[in-house]
């Protein structure tokens, strides 16, 4: 899965309900937006695409505050694991 | 606070509500906790004794303490009771397997009986816009942890769903009362379960009445104190009782002391400013503005819990033509 795909499975996650894509791509506190199930989901997503679990110390705020910074998390596991 | 004005609101709306509704008593399901041991308090205040049953529901995995202090309230209020036992009708719903199933994908040896299994939340509420994580833990029988591990999400609502059969279960138990006795059932939902939707829809949240659902968790056990519940009961820890592994339901309520989650609570409902919420807690004020944006999300996402079923309303369609 590439950068763009895999930004595109975010955003399907987060904006299930109707939540407005345009409007979590310039979030910068995404955390603030998402309930506990959606974060499970959005953890779930990210570890299929990275092929491994993301540790727990990588799941902080900082670390989801935004898609981008997601996305940047996403490629420094992925790269770690290579 | 003034219990004897909050005793008098409580108990009037008891008899008024029963009247409206044309039931002759109320129904409680008794679980030896402080909600429902005070609201037969108050039940048995509002209309005396005799109008009141309780029904005591343990199955497999519950607490025998839950059952004795139960037992207990029934002798000091004097009242009717019924015991049933859930665990034939669980065992037939496939309540337990179906959890276990569940359990056994991260501990293969896993034996129930012999290992208990909770839910922990993790999450810094005052610290932090993060959400819960969920984590599956698992205890031997000394109380061991032998597994703490983040839950896939669809193995967690599968956990959930068949977990909800324990609390609809005993629904189910005290409307057949209710309707063998034509008496009202009683809701033993608190204010802060009411408001983070710590409550099963069709579960313990079913009831044609409500008593406490005013009421913060922190002000119950001052209510039950005026009122002479028992101190077992003030003391025990609060417990959903649900799973095995679950010590209490401050690891469900993430950690905090109920002062904390209360005032966060009253910040939220407006009913004081986040400076006071901030000075009754000891918090800075911006962690308070933490707290009480991460309880307005669990809000939030709770509102199916409490909205009943949607529709056009309960109006003939033709007024929509």
């Amino acid at each position: 899965m590439n950068e763009s795909q895999l930004r595109e499975k975010i955003l399907d996650v987060v904006c299930e309900n109707g939540v407005d894509r345009q409007s979590i791509l310039a979030s910068q506190q995404l955390a603030g937006k998402i309930d506990s199930l959606k974060l499970l989901e959005l953890i779930e997503v990210l570890e299929d695409s990275i092929s491994r679990p993301i540790p727990e110390e990588e799941l902080t705020e900082d670390n989801f505050s935004s898609v981008p910074v997601i996305l940047q998390m996403a490629n420094r596991l992925a790269q770690g694991a290579r | 606070m003034d219990t004897t004005k909050i005793r008098e609101i409580i108990t009037d709306h008891f008899r008024k509500t029963l009247k409206t509704l044309h039931r002759d008593g109320f129904v409680v399901g008794l679980s030896g906790g402080i909600d429902s041991t005070l609201t037969a308090h108050l039940a048995v205040e509002a209309m005396g004794p005799k109008k009141v049953l309780g029904v005591i529901m343990p199955e497999r995995e519950s607490s025998p303490e839950s059952k004795a202090l139960a037992m207990d309230l029934v002798r000091k209020l004097g009242i009717e009771h019924q015991e049933v036992d859930l665990t034939p009708s669980l065992e037939a719903l496939g309540a337990y397997e179906k959890r276990d199933k569940v359990v056994r994908r991260y501990l293969e040896s896993y034996t129930p009986g012999k290992h208990r299994v909770g839910i922990a939340l993790r999450q810094d509420l005052t610290g932090s816009s993060m959400p819960p994580l969920h984590y599956l833990t698992i205890e031997d029988e000394k109380g061991a942890l032998l597994l703490e591990e983040r839950i896939r999400l669809r193995d967690y609502t599968e956990l959930v769903a068949a977990t909800n059969f324990k609390q609809r279960s005993r629904a189910v138990q005290v409307y057949y009362w209710a309707d063998h006795y034509n008496y009202a059932v009683l809701g033993t939902t608190n204010r802060d379960e009411l408001l983070l939707g710590f409550f099963v829809k069709l579960g313990d949240g079913a009831a044609d009445v409500e008593g406490i659902e005013g009421m913060y968790k922190s002000e119950l056990y001052v209510l039950a104190k005026a009122m002479g519940v028992d101190q077992r009961v003030i003391d025990r820890t609060p417990t959903t009782d649900t799973l095995p592994g679950q010590k209490s339901q401050k690891g469900y309520f993430y950690g905090l002391d109920f002062n904390t989650l209360d005032t966060g609570l009253q910040v939220l409902e407006g009913l004081l400013t986040v400076k006071q919420g901030a000075e009754r807690t000891g918090l800075e004020e911006s962690q308070v503005k933490q707290l009480v944006d991460n309880l307005k999300r669990r809000n939030e996402t709770t509102t199916i819990l409490r909205a009943p079923p949607t529709g056009i309303g309960r109006t003939p369609l033709a007024q929509y033509l």
